[in-house]
């Protein structure tokens, strides 16, 4: 509640910081949103997991802002993601706690106890069974090879999937122009490339299934990123 | 299978996944395989993927969580065996 009342200044501020102070465009946007509002009207009641790869400090940001219209936003706060930042990175002082508090996050701790995972798991899987938008670097962290590192792949992705199947699971490839590896954020004024596909996983049950979805995902942001170099590299 | 096999296995499936390829030579009961070697935690899931395959068992999540060190993982197959 206190997050969608914040929505109303936090989200212009947010366009304003990525359209105007960062200068970053973003010449399929309209197309991307409208395929999401189509998707949203076909399966209302579905749970959005937005996979995406991740290469900035601000990928979040960007996707929140190129996936939703702030209309579909300001009426169902539902969509805006739920993030997992890493609480050493983005935990480390008021400021930042206060901005993921207003960006709707769950910090995970990596080096952290198993207990601790454990409840982040309970956490974002609560999150994903009520119907709220989630969104996960299957990855794990800001690749480092510059492109989708499936030996980084993080299965708990699979897991979540796996255990609520009616999960709408979107691919989002997301990636700037002059982003030849990870980094901060996108170099100010560059031109932003985003996609997505549904990836209609197969599910079965058990560990070894688990990987195998995390699989599917990511060869969905193969084939994307296969595309984003065929066209802009 | 013996002690022996299982962890000859063991450090096998662990080594494929070693970052430190240093700590390798020198692998012991007591080396830890997220500490010592390395080994990326993702990959922890593929590491017990692969002994559930190579010793045609089951390992529990919680029985997943307990396993740092080779010696850990020793000692659970060894119990699962039996």
């Amino acid at each position: 509640m206190m997050g969608h009342l914040n929505f109303f200044w936090f989200g212009p501020l947010m366009v304003l910081f990525l359209r105007f102070f960062f200068a970053y465009r973003c010449k399929n946007r309209r197309k991307v949103r409208r395929r999401i509002r189509e998707l949203i009207a076909e399966y209302p009641k579905r749970p959005l997991l937005i996979c995406a790869n991740h290469l900035t400090m601000i990928d979040s940001l960007l996707l929140t802002w190129l996936l939703f219209d702030f209309r579909l936003l300001i009426n169902r706060y539902t969509y805006f993601p739920w993030n997992v930042p890493e609480l050493a990175n983005f935990g480390k002082n008021w400021l930042m706690r206060g901005l993921c508090y207003l960006g709707k996050c769950v910090y995970l701790e990596r080096q952290g106890s198993i207990a601790s995972k454990r409840l982040v798991w309970e956490k974002i899987s609560y999150l994903n069974r009520f119907g709220e938008t989630l969104c996960v670097f299957p990855e794990g962290g800001r690749s480092r090879t510059g492109n989708i590192d499936r030996e980084a792949a993080m299965y708990g992705v699979g897991q979540l999937v796996q255990s609520n199947p009616r999960t709408l699971v979107l691919a989002v490839y997301l990636r700037g122009k002059a982003q030849k590896t990870y980094g901060i954020a996108p170099q100010w004024g560059d031109r932003i490339w985003i996609d997505w596909k549904l990836v209609e996983c197969k599910i079965a049950e058990g560990r070894k299934a688990q990987r195998d979805i995390t699989m599917q995902i990511f060869d969905q942001l193969e084939n994307m990123e296969r595309k984003y170099h065929a066209t802009w590299q | 299978m013996n002690q022996e096999d299982i962890y000859n296995n063991v450090v096998r499936i662990v080594s494929k996944h070693a970052k430190d390829p240093d700590a390798l030579s020198s692998i012991h009961p007591e080396t830890h395989i997220l500490n010592d070697l390395k080994v990326n935690s993702a990959r922890l899931v593929d590491i017990v993927l692969d002994f559930e395959d190579t010793f045609d068992l089951e390992i529990s999540d919680d029985d997943a969580d307990r396993i740092a060190t080779i010696g850990d993982a020793v000692q659970l197959v060894k119990a699962l065996k039996n």
